[in-house]
């Protein structure tokens, strides 16, 4: 779904949780006067399960959407060994494998991704704007954080995770 | 550019700013909760419950409590505080929790860190966080020791400076800081291998600086210098281990010679130990 420029993804997250009280509302106006009664406010309410999501998703992208280009100037292009607690804060560019893939369906992915010299966990708090998989071989933007805000190993945040070439299956 | 010197007079002023608010923390968590229960249980109108105040007490145990823990010699009595303040004003208990109960237990707690800062010393800071090398680092430390005996220490220095910016990611910083020092140490030159290294981290950081790709040609370490570096060359068919190889060595080379030649840089060595120890063991 596009709003202006932003393509705005709906988690399943969010589409399970709306099919489910979905299901509850009718099971419950079918049984229940009182419920049929509160119908007018009980099914905007409803319809607010996928508006909010929708909403905070497109905030979140538009706000990506407009710190990329900062990132594509000011990041560096490093390799995943150099990246450590030193860095955090700073703004960095890698390129590598995907081996791993979490928490899609919240739509705040978590990826591993590698090159030769290493893997880093890179965490993205709103969808990409590609459909990552691994063995995608990406190129990643994002700022060094630590993975506990103020404890941990050195992490990405990511802004951008964007496909350098079709996976290999 | 800031030096060495300098990081580390600002880590220590934020570290010890850091502990100074936690210190006034206390008094202000736990008598501010006091005087609070004292207003509002004074002011008339529905009864207030005075545990809502009592945070105040339970915050100030916790803060004392970790000025206690982050201090050389541990205040027994001090770091059992969050314990009590539990026990009177969280668990369900027969007794009612009054403005007395409140008002004595923050005069205590504030007493416990005038006795704190009195009895048990400064509390650790970064700097003085009695951090050691771990291994394989210093061991390598050792190895090198010899060699960087007759380092000049303007030249250890800069190879602490220049291993603190690289590893801040701060890589032109760090070329410069590389290059400089390769220019003073060629008129001595009492390790080759040392200007090799400080070559080889000017050359990658200035490629990292501009997000270059990796050249067909760049700086090695010779055969000859295999003695003093931390890993193994890599064979001349496998261009990208030689070239990441090089640099593992030369940050390693530069650690060490700052650590064994420039003791007044070891404190910021420390804190880049995590990255050194990351390119030893990938």
């Amino acid at each position: 779904m596009k709003i202006g420029n932003i393509d705005v993804k709906v988690s399943y997250i969010t589409i399970a949780v709306f099919v489910i009280f979905t299901i509850f509302l009718l099971s419950a106006s079918v049984f229940s006067p009182d419920v049929r009664s509160n119908l007018i406010w009980l099914i905007p309410c409803l319809f607010l399960l996928l508006v909010i999501p929708v909403a905070l998703n497109y905030l979140s992208r538009s706000q990506y959407a407009e710190v990329t280009p900062l990132y594509e100037a000011e990041a560096k292009t490093v390799r995943v060994k150099l990246i450590n607690e030193n860095m955090v804060g700073k703004p960095v560019r890698i390129e590598g494998v995907v081996e791993r893939v979490h928490f899609q369906f919240l739509n705040r992915p978590q990826y591993l991704v590698a090159d030769r010299s290493g893997a880093i966990s890179v965490k993205m708090f709103t969808s990409p704007d590609e459909d990552v998989k691994v063995n995608d071989v990406v190129e990643v933007l994002g700022q060094v954080i630590r993975r506990y805000l103020v404890a941990g190993e050195p992490v990405i945040n990511c802004v951008s995770i964007r496909k350098k070439k079709k996976s290999n299956d | 550019m800031l030096n060495t010197g300098e990081i580390m007079v600002q880590t220590r002023q934020k570290a010890g700013s850091m502990i100074w608010l936690l210190e006034l923390a206390v008094p202000v968590f736990s008598l501010g909760g006091a005087l609070a229960a004292i207003i509002f249980s004074g002011s008339g109108g529905d009864p207030v419950d005075l545990r809502y105040f009592a945070t105040g007490c339970i915050i100030g145990s916790f803060i004392l409590a970790y000025l206690a823990w982050i201090r050389p010699h541990k205040d027994i009595v001090a770091l059992t505080t969050p314990i009590y303040s539990v026990f009177f004003f969280v668990m369900p208990s027969d007794f009612s929790v009054g403005i007395i109960l409140i008002l004595l237990y923050a005069v205590s707690l504030t007493l416990l860190l005038v006795r704190l800062k009195l009895r048990f010393g400064v509390a650790h800071t970064p700097e003085n966080g009695g951090q050691s090398l771990k291994e394989p680092l210093k061991s390598y430390c050792e190895t090198v020791r010899q060699q960087a005996a007759g380092i000049p220490l303007e030249a250890a220095h800069a190879a602490a400076v220049t291993f603190a910016r690289f590893a801040q990611g701060e890589y032109r910083e760090a070329a410069q800081a590389a290059g400089a020092a390769t220019v003073s140490l060629t008129e001595t030159n009492p390790c080759p291998p040392l200007v090799t290294a400080f070559a080889i981290v000017r050359e990658q950081a200035l490629l990292l600086d501009e997000s270059t790709d990796q050249p067909e040609q760049f700086i090695e370490f010779s055969a000859s210098d295999a003695a003093v570096l931390a890993k193994p060359l890599s064979p001349a068919d496998q261009l990208n281990d030689r070239f990441e190889v090089s640099l593992d060595n030369a940050l390693l080379l530069l650690f060490a010679t700052a650590w064994n030649a420039s003791a007044k840089d070891q404190p910021v060595l420390l804190l880049g130990q995590s990255f050194a120890l990351k390119i030893f063991n990938p």
